[in-house]
This record gives structure tokens, sequence and C-alpha cells, in this order.
């Protein structure tokens, strides 16, 4: 379970969220700028918040005003906006980053057939689509084996068509993996049919809950 | 190119037109142009104030540099009235492509070179005959093919057996300043100069002076350029220089 | 000009390659270091290391003498504990090459990582990967090829110091004589066969070093346009 209770102003306005994530699909919704990617880099640690505590499954993230531990040591996947694959790196590389032993390996290319990716292990990112590069992003933040997956508005770029069979497939691979998802976007309909909770932030308040029972 | 750029380029060309005409005009200031060695810089500043204090209608602004750039310049039509060359090569030329008014030349002074060390230096040399190359690890010099008083420096050590002895010894300055540096800041041990560039610096002592007899003489040419528009005031800058009171503010500084 | 000396030529590709692999460590590591910290004073630091690209060279040498001179600063320092000169030596030039060069290199450096997309780094840390292999896998590579154009910019440079080299080096034929100094003496010396030669050698040299970043950044500018997804 991830437990965030956060404070951290920002230039126009405080964030001050509490958030308590079970192994559920959470979505983050609001209009640009109410503090969605802040929230996402707080609990990955590359931001810190000006007070609170996140912990995850009893391990403690951030507490106090300043007890951050790094995000290298931090067991978080992070699918970033736009995917931030690493141009100079195929396919392989940018998936094999960041696993450090032969069981996770078999497990990333295990990764890459349900992603439907394998084809493509020799290809760098930009000779791949938008669709491909969201699978391989989900399957290098997935590598590492995290114990919870930030994802960043992580459909926005694709066309619609592509866009529904990637949601399709990440509510399989949460059937997968069983840990907490945490995604940002500001598309109402994605909202509804990915979250489990879906939180509405405005200027970095939750203004609403949303609680599914699927 | 911009419209602006021309219209600068028209207007700067009206200015200097205009500069022109009113230097010629005016009958009461005269603004008289010396292309000077750098080596006279100090000497000439000093001589500036007697002379203006003298000759009321005439200003002296000065060109310093090196003889070689300044034959250059005013090769290239630079304003002059004025040159004062620090060799006799350099003024050669410029005779030579009837750049000087005629009868105008004449030497106004000299130089010697003379040996030198640093002050805190405690190096025991009486005389160049007596340099000793196994005890020093820099020789300071200025470069020997170009730089005159690196030309000067090589005939006496040839005329004394010591070019080659000194050989690996030698540092070669781009001028006779950057030598003096050498030797003021310490790290050459012994370095070659004019004596009145060794007469400007406290960080320096002098050994020895050399004999005139072993290099060519260091003459110090001057003369009016022809382009001049001042003939009169020019001579009459020339003739200041040659006289007693002139002579007597050159050997101040170390000239002879 | 029966037999030509070639020893110009080694000293300054020795001299200039010495002096570029010094200032591309040194640029490097200061630009990435203060690329990624905001603190008070750092607009002076960066003012400072790019000074010497304002100052006239003859005013860099004479700081350098002031310095590394056998009375100076740190070079008596030198003198005393390990017994090595700088001052009309051949290092004394790589020193003057380094102070001369280093701004190029660090001002390219700094340019190439501010430019990075941080999510990047980001997303390799998060993947677990060390501030050292962020910066191995991922900054440096990204980063190249404004690295290379600052290295390039640093030999070109290295490579045409005069003035600061003039006055630390001394003019010693056969120990600090780099091509600029050959050329600016044989000028001097109206031995302007001497001069053309060494002229069209370090035209030549400068040309294609230029020349051969330019074909290498284009082609690779393919490589890495599509590249940033």
């Amino acid at each position: 379970m991830l437990d965030v209770r956060i404070k951290k102003a920002l230039a126009h306005f405080t964030v001050d969220v509490h958030l308590r994530v079970e192994d559920e699909i959470v979505v983050l919704v609001g209009p640009s700028g109410s503090g969605k990617t802040t929230i996402l880099n707080v609990i990955a640690g590359l931001d810190n918040p000006d007070e609170g505590l996140v912990t995850l499954n009893e391990q403690v993230y951030f507490q106090g005003k300043g007890q951050s531990l790094s995000p290298q040591k931090r067991n978080v996947g992070y699918l970033f906006q736009d995917y931030a694959l690493f141009p100079h790196m195929t396919v392989e590389k940018n998936i094999g980053y960041g696993v450090k032993n032969k069981m996770a390996l078999s497990r990333s290319d295990q990764l890459m057939n349900v992603l439907g990716i394998g084809h493509l292990v020799k290809k760098y990112p930009h000779q791949i689509s938008g669709g491909e590069k969201q699978r391989v992003a989900l399957a290098r933040a997935l590598a590492t084996e995290p114990s919870v997956l930030l994802l960043d508005e992580p459909l926005s770029a694709l066309d619609r068509e592509t866009r529904i069979e990637c949601q399709d497939e990440l509510l399989r691979l949460h059937e997968m993996w069983k840990i907490p998802f945490i995604i940002v976007t500001h598309d109402m309909e994605e909202a509804e049919k990915l979250g489990d909770t879906i939180f509405f932030l405005e200027r970095g308040l939750i203004r609403d809950t949303k609680v599914f029972h699927k | 190119m911009s419209k602006k750029f021309w219209n600068c380029l028209v207007c700067l060309g009206l200015l200097l037109i205009t500069a022109g005409c009113s230097a010629g005009e005016s009958e009461e200031q005269v603004e008289v142009m010396i292309s000077a060695a750098a080596s006279l810089t100090d000497a000439l500043t000093d001589m500036k104030a007697s002379f203006e204090s003298e000759h009321d209608n005439i200003t002296l602004t000065f060109n310093f540099g090196s003889s070689g750039k300044l034959v250059q310049q005013i090769e290239q039509g630079a304003p002059s009235d004025i040159f004062l060359s620090a060799s006799k090569k350099d003024m050669d030329t410029l005779e030579e492509g009837k750049l000087l008014l005629e009868g105008t030349r004449v030497d106004f002074t000299a130089n010697e070179l003379v040996l030198i060390t640093n002050k805190d230096e405690l190096l025991t040399v009486d005389s160049f005959e007596d340099i000793d190359p196994s005890t020093i690890a820099h020789f300071a010099i200025g470069e020997p093919e170009g730089v005159p008083v690196g030309r000067y420096t090589k005939e006496v050590l040839e005329n004394i057996g010591l070019w080659d002895p000194l050989q690996d010894k030698m540092v070669l300055g781009s001028d006779v300043r950057q030598v003096l540096t050498h030797v003021e800041m310490g790290n050459a041990d012994l370095g070659v100069v004019y004596s009145s560039d060794a007469k400007i610096s406290d960080k320096v002592k002098v050994l020895a002076v050399a004999s005139a007899e072993w290099h060519g003489p260091i003459v110090y040419p001057g003369a009016v350029v022809s382009e001049t528009k001042h003939p009169e005031e020019a001579k009459a800058f020339l003739a200041y220089l040659t006289s007693d009171k002139g002579k007597e503010i050159l050997k101040k500084y170390g000239f002879k | 000009m029966s037999t030509t000396d070639y020893t110009p030529l080694m000293l300054s590709l020795k001299i200039a390659g010495i002096s570029t692999v010094i200032v591309f460590i040194t640029g490097v590591f200061f630009a990435h270091l203060l690329s990624r910290k905001q603190f008070f004073g750092k607009s002076v630091i960066e003012s400072l290391f790019l000074l010497p690209l304002v100052l006239p060279p003859t005013v860099v040498g004479f700081g350098l003498l002031i310095l590394f001179g056998k009375k100076g600063w740190i070079g008596s320092l030198l003198i005393e504990w390990f017994d090595v000169q700088i001052v009309f030596t051949w290092i004394g030039a790589v020193i003057a090459s380094v102070v001369v060069s280093f701004p190029l290199m660090y001002q390219s450096a700094s340019a190439a990582f501010g430019s990075l997309d941080s999510r990047m780094q980001n997303a390799a840390r998060t993947m677990g990967a060390s501030e050292w292999k962020v910066f191995r896998t991922i900054t440096f590579p990204l980063a190249w090829p404004g690295l290379l154009a600052g290295l390039v910019l640093s030999f070109a440079r290295g490579l045409g110091e005069f003035g600061a080299t003039l006055m630390l080096a001394g003019y010693i034929p056969g120990k600090t004589d780099t091509i600029p100094m050959a050329i600016y003496f044989a000028v001097e010396s109206g031995q302007m066969e001497k001069a053309t030669f060494w002229v069209v050698i370090i035209v030549a040299l400068g040309f294609s070093t230029i020349m051969w970043l330019n074909w290498w950044s284009r082609r690779n500018m393919e490589r890495y346009k599509n590249g940033h997804t």
C-alpha cells in the first residue's frame, strides 16, 4: 500500500494532498498545472515535498521535512510524459537499462512478448511508432519489477484507435502485476475506463473522489 | 548591408573631411602626429610638456609602436608628420620609398646594450666576457633575426665568442620589453637590453655595458614624413629633439 | 629552406593534444557540476571561468608568469617540492593553452548539458542507476555532440595559441617553438617563405579539424534529430 501525505508550495498554490493507494489503479484528473506531475515526482523521489510522509509497504520514502530516500533506492516504475526513451539506445537496451539479474532479464523478455514488441528489440526509438514507443516505455518501467507504477499522461500522444488498444493493455498488465498504478490524465473518459479510484485535482487540492467497484 | 551602416559611414566621412579642413585652416593650433618607437615612450612623454610650453600653437600627439609596424602604417598612408625610429634599417625603408621629406633625416640619439640581472640575484658578472654558460639556466635576449635588440646582441656575443656556447640557454623575446620582463620576474638569470630599458626598471641591475665596437651603431634616426601638412612645425620638433634641452631629457631616460 | 625542421609541428600537436585532454576532463567536470547546482555566487564563478576569453593574451600571459614563474606563487612551490620548472618549458605552453581554451570547452559543455531533457536522467534514476551511471550512460552520450564541438574548438584554440604561450614558455627553438611562434618570428625576420610554409600547415590543420567536425555533426544530427522522443 502506498501512502502519500504531502505539502509542497508551488509558484501559485500549495499542493496539499493525502492519497492511500492499494493494489489498484488510481487516476489523478485535473487541468494542466494542477500539481499532478508534482505528486508523481514526489513519489518517485525526483522532487521533495516541503513536509509530509510517503511510505510504500511500510518502507519510508520521505518523512518530516527532508528525510528523503534517493530515487535510486525507491522501488518505483515511472512512465514519463512523451516516454523519455533513451534515443541513443536500442529498444532492447532501453528496456534492459535497469535490469539487474538474469531472472529479471527473462522476465523482461516475457514482458516484451506480452506487449508484442519482441520484434523491435534492435530498433532505435526514432524508428518505431507512437504506440510502440508507449509499449516500450511501459516494458522499461516494469522491467525493474517496481512495487508501484507511475504513468504521466501515458496515452495522450496516441491516436484514438491505438489509445483504446493501449488502455486495454494497461488493464491487462495491472491484472498481471497487482501493484498500485497511478495514472495522470486530463481525459475524463479514459479516467473512468481505467480507474478504480479517481481523484479530481484543482490547484493542488483534491476536490472530489470517485470510487468504482469493478 | 543595412542603410544605417551606410549612413554611419557617410557621417564618419563628413566628420573626417571637416576635421581635416579645420586643422588646415587654423593658424593658431597645429597638431603634429609623431609615430615613435615604443622604447621612446617615457622620454617623449616627458618632452611633450616642455616642448609645448615653448610652442603654444603646437600640440604633439604620439603613436607608439615597434619601428617595423610603424613603417608599415606610414606606407599604408596612416596620418603621420614625424617618424622616430629605433633602427636605421626601418628608416632606410621609408627613405627608399621616398616617403621622407628630403634633408630632414637626422640621428637624434643612440643607445647602448647592457647586461642585466634581477636585482635580487647574487650572480657576480662584471663584463660580457665573464659570462659562464655553465652557471646560468636561462639567458634572455631579443630574437636575433627579426628583433633589433636581438640582432645587436647576436653581434656582441659572436664578437666575444659566446654565441655558440650560450645557444641552449637562450630564451628569445619578441621585443626588448619581454626580455626585460623575463629578467624582472627572475625567470631568466641574465638578459641583454638597451640601457634606456634598464634605466626605467627598478627590478633589474646593470652588470656591464657592451663595448660599442662589438656591434653596429644603435642609432635612433628621425625624419619628417613627406605627406605632412605641417612641415615647419614638424621640423621645429626635430630641432628641439637634437637641441641641448632635448638631449638632456633623452639622457635622463638612459639614451646616449 | 633546404631541410625543414618539423619540431614546431610535432610540438604544436603534442601541446594542443595534451592541453585538449586536460581541458576536456576539467571542462566537462565543472560544467556538469555547476549544471546540477544553483547557489549564490554561481554566476561569479562562471564569469571567472570565461575571463581568459576577454582578456588580452599578454595579460593572461603576465598573470601566468606571476603564478608559475620561478618566483611565482605556484611556480616557486613546484620547484621546491618537485623540482619542476614551468616557465620556459613545453609544460608552460600546455598550461597557457589550457587556460585560454578552457572557457571554450566549459561554455560548450555547459550549453550541451543545459539543453538536455532532464527526464532522460530522471528516468535512469528511477531505474536505479547511480549518479555515475546516469552520467556515463545518459548525460555524456546525449551531450556528446556539444562536447565534441567544445573539444575540437579547444584543440583549434590550443593550436593557435601564441601570446600567453610566448610569455610563459618563452621562445626557445627546438624546445618551445610552436607553429604560431615559428610564423611570428619568420615574419618578423622577413623569412616569408618559411612563414608561408607554416601558415599553410596550420591553416590545413585548423581547416580540416573544423571541416571534420561539421561533417561529423551533420551526419550525427540525422540520427539524433528524431531521437529525442
